[in-house]
């Protein structure tokens, strides 16, 4: 039988955030060898990105219990939101930043940063600005920042929220070639069934506790019966071509699109296609783009004019979120516009957030964060409601809570446009938009519109 | 028990934030507002966001005196080398006033009433430099009531600031676990 060779081992390891809180881990314990794959799957805000901290070595709070890595052993991570961990500017500067602080000689780290990108599906120049990239191709290029030094363990935190589905698949591929290096591999994932050609355990880690098996939450019913009421035209987008200043076109649409109220409508396409850049030109806030032909509320997107009529969710919740409790947060709007703060904690409660109501939003896991982002902008109930990537990171009872809510929205007549890496079939999404080769597409009625849950 | 008598590296580097921040504030607003006191202002300010942030005695009498090295060496603020002390002991005085108050009145009167000590610490200091300049003890203490009144006002004002400011770093996990866990936020 061959030798294996512990990496990584935690022993009873317990962790909590504040002393007056429960532990958010355990007495953990796992082992972690060479070649194996793990993928750790539980509710949102379980502590499974708390767990890859505490592996990574990154938390400054003391935990209880045993965390012994082998000498010489060196881990990489991919945190959920790539741009906490972006230090350069530059792609080529990003991969290569750990091999300058391994002082690889510099005429090797060329080919090697190159190597790393090509393996991740990244074909792009390496003088390119990180902040030009979505933020799924900032995910594989995270992906290529760990892989260039060639870790022992590589750590990846919901990677299938982030990418599109040819990036899972190249995933997949590159983890399998990982794992017969004798990498070893733990994955925190919600979605664990994609990726089950690769991961050799599956671990549910729910209230605190890991153990082996796969997180099955209780099922959750209700019913949409009512179909949504189809009326006034909201957003119209006319022929366009959409390019950034000085910039090749990114897409164009060559028919005229229209959002009607009381609509759900996806836009559906790759890592990198536009779909953020649209939500934001909609809402008027994405700069460096010559005046488009839309029109938004029958007028121009410009910052600032819609008031309470218009919600934008973020991709990164965190760059929404800036009072110092979650009610406070969904409370903000409510008093900006005039509106009762009844509705906060009504908000809280249909979408099962009514335990974190005192809590700091920023304190929140990244999927918390995208429920009490979400919560804010729909607890004004806005005329048009665009929902950038709304499902990351969130598991499926939360899922199911933000449908019930967004079904609500559109039956009072909100309009919803939403963006997503792949179809959504069994949800309520009444159409679908492609952003596919370069062109915005609209395709008429979702085929598939069951219930959920 | 393991009492830690030195600062960590964070606290060290945030004070040594606040003693900069202050001092090219002074520097660069070169307030000329003909209103004695008004240095209070800022000088509370800092101090006591210090103090809500590392959460230890010694840390306002640290970032006053880096304070006021920092400002003797730019020549910042009027009183020459002295500027030393205009700096070191209001934070002194806070310093020490902590002792008696630090598990006392919630975190908005404790700052103020720190904060006013503070105050009075300055106001001595300038009540002392009006006697040794030859003022009559009369006319030095009807000055010094003044400075004191004037002085208490922005004192009032900056110790108010300091609650929901440390609300918000305490939000965003900011605030060191010694404090807090002693509940003294």
């Amino acid at each position: 039988m061959e030798h294996r060779v512990d990496l990584l081992k935690l022993s009873d390891l317990s962790f909590r955030y504040r002393s007056d809180e429960g532990y958010i881990l355990d007495e953990i314990s796992l082992s972690i060898n060479r070649g194996e794959c793990h993928c750790i799957n539980g509710p949102t805000g379980s502590g499974k990105s708390t767990l890859l901290n505490v592996l990574i070595g990154t938390l400054s709070r003391p935990f209880e219990g045993e965390l012994v890595v082998s000498e010489g052993v060196t881990l990489g991570l991919v945190m959920q939101d790539p741009n906490a961990q972006f230090i350069r500017q530059s792609i080529g500067a990003e991969v290569a930043f750990a091999l300058e602080n391994l002082a690889v000689p510099s005429e090797l780290m060329l080919e090697k940063v190159q190597g790393a990108l090509r393996r991740v599906g990244l074909f792009v120049s390496l003088d390119r600005s990180i902040q030009s990239l979505s933020l799924g191709q900032k995910y594989r290029l995270m992906i290529a920042a760990q892989l260039v030094f060639h870790p022992d363990i590589l750590l990846l935190d919901e990677p299938w929220a982030q990418l599109d589905d040819s990036g899972v698949c190249e995933l997949i591929s590159v983890l399998k070639g990982l794992k017969d290096e004798g990498v070893a591999i733990v994955l925190v994932e919600h979605n664990p069934s994609v990726f089950g050609n690769v991961v050799d355990t599956f671990w549910q880690l729910d209230q605190g506790k890991l153990t082996q098996g796969c997180f099955m939450p209780e099922p959750i019913h209700f019913a949409y019966s009512q179909k949504a009421l189809v009326g006034e035209s909201y957003i119209q987008i006319d022929p366009l071509v959409f390019r950034f200043a000085n910039h090749d076109p990114l897409f164009t649409c060559s028919e005229r699109l229209q959002l009607y109220s009381g609509e759900i409508v996806a836009l559906v396409g790759d890592n990198g296609t536009g779909k953020s850049s649209l939500l934001k030109s909609l809402a008027g806030m994405q700069p460096h783009i010559p005046p488009l032909p839309i029109q938004v509320l029958a007028r121009q997107p410009k910052l600032g004019i819609y008031g309470g009529e218009l919600g934008l969710l973020f991709q990164r919740p965190n760059r929404q979120l800036f009072e110092i409790s979650v009610l406070e947060e969904l409370r903000f709007s409510l008093k900006r516009f005039g509106l009762p703060l009844d509705n906060a904690d009504r908000v809280l409660d249909e979408m099962g957030l009514q335990h974190l109501s005192e809590h700091s939003p920023h304190l929140l896991s990244y999927g918390q964060q995208h429920l009490v982002a979400l919560a804010s902008v729909s607890v004004y109930q806005p005329k048009v409601l665009l929902l950038d990537d709304p499902f990351a990171g969130l598991d499926h009872l939360y899922t199911c809570r933000v449908w019930q809510q967004l079904v609500a929205l559109s039956q009072q007549g909100t309009a919803i446009l939403l963006t997503s890496h792949r179809m959504l079939p069994h949800t309520p999404v009444t159409r679908y938009w492609r952003l596919n080769n370069g062109e915005l597409l609209g395709e008429g009625q979702a085929a598939d519109t069951v219930n959920v849950g | 028990m393991n009492k830690r008598m030195h600062f960590s590296l964070q606290d060290a580097l945030f004070i040594g934030f606040c003693a900069t921040l202050l001092v090219a504030l002074k520097s660069m607003l070169r307030l000329k507002l003909g209103l004695s006191g008004h240095s209070m202002f800022l000088m509370t300010f800092f101090y006591l966001i210090c103090y809500g942030v590392v959460g230890r005695l010694g840390a306002i009498t640290a970032c006053g005196l880096l304070s006021g090295v920092v400002a003797m060496i730019l020549s910042i603020g009027k009183g020459g080398p002295l500027i030393l002390v205009k700096f070191a002991l209001p934070a002194l005085a806070m310093d020490l006033s902590l002792i008696v108050l630090l598990g006392l009145f919630t975190l908005r009167w404790r700052c103020i009433t720190v904060g006013l000590v503070g105050c009075l610490a300055w106001a001595v200091k300038g009540w002392v430099e009006d006697l040794l300049l030859g003022m009559t003890m009369q006319v030095a203490l009807v000055q010094f009531g003044l400075s004191m009144l004037k002085g208490g006002a922005f004192t009032v004002l900056a110790a108010s600031l300091v609650p929901p400011v440390l609300e918000r770093l305490r939000s965003h996990d900011l605030l060191g676990d010694n404090l807090k866990s002693k509940g003294k936020i």
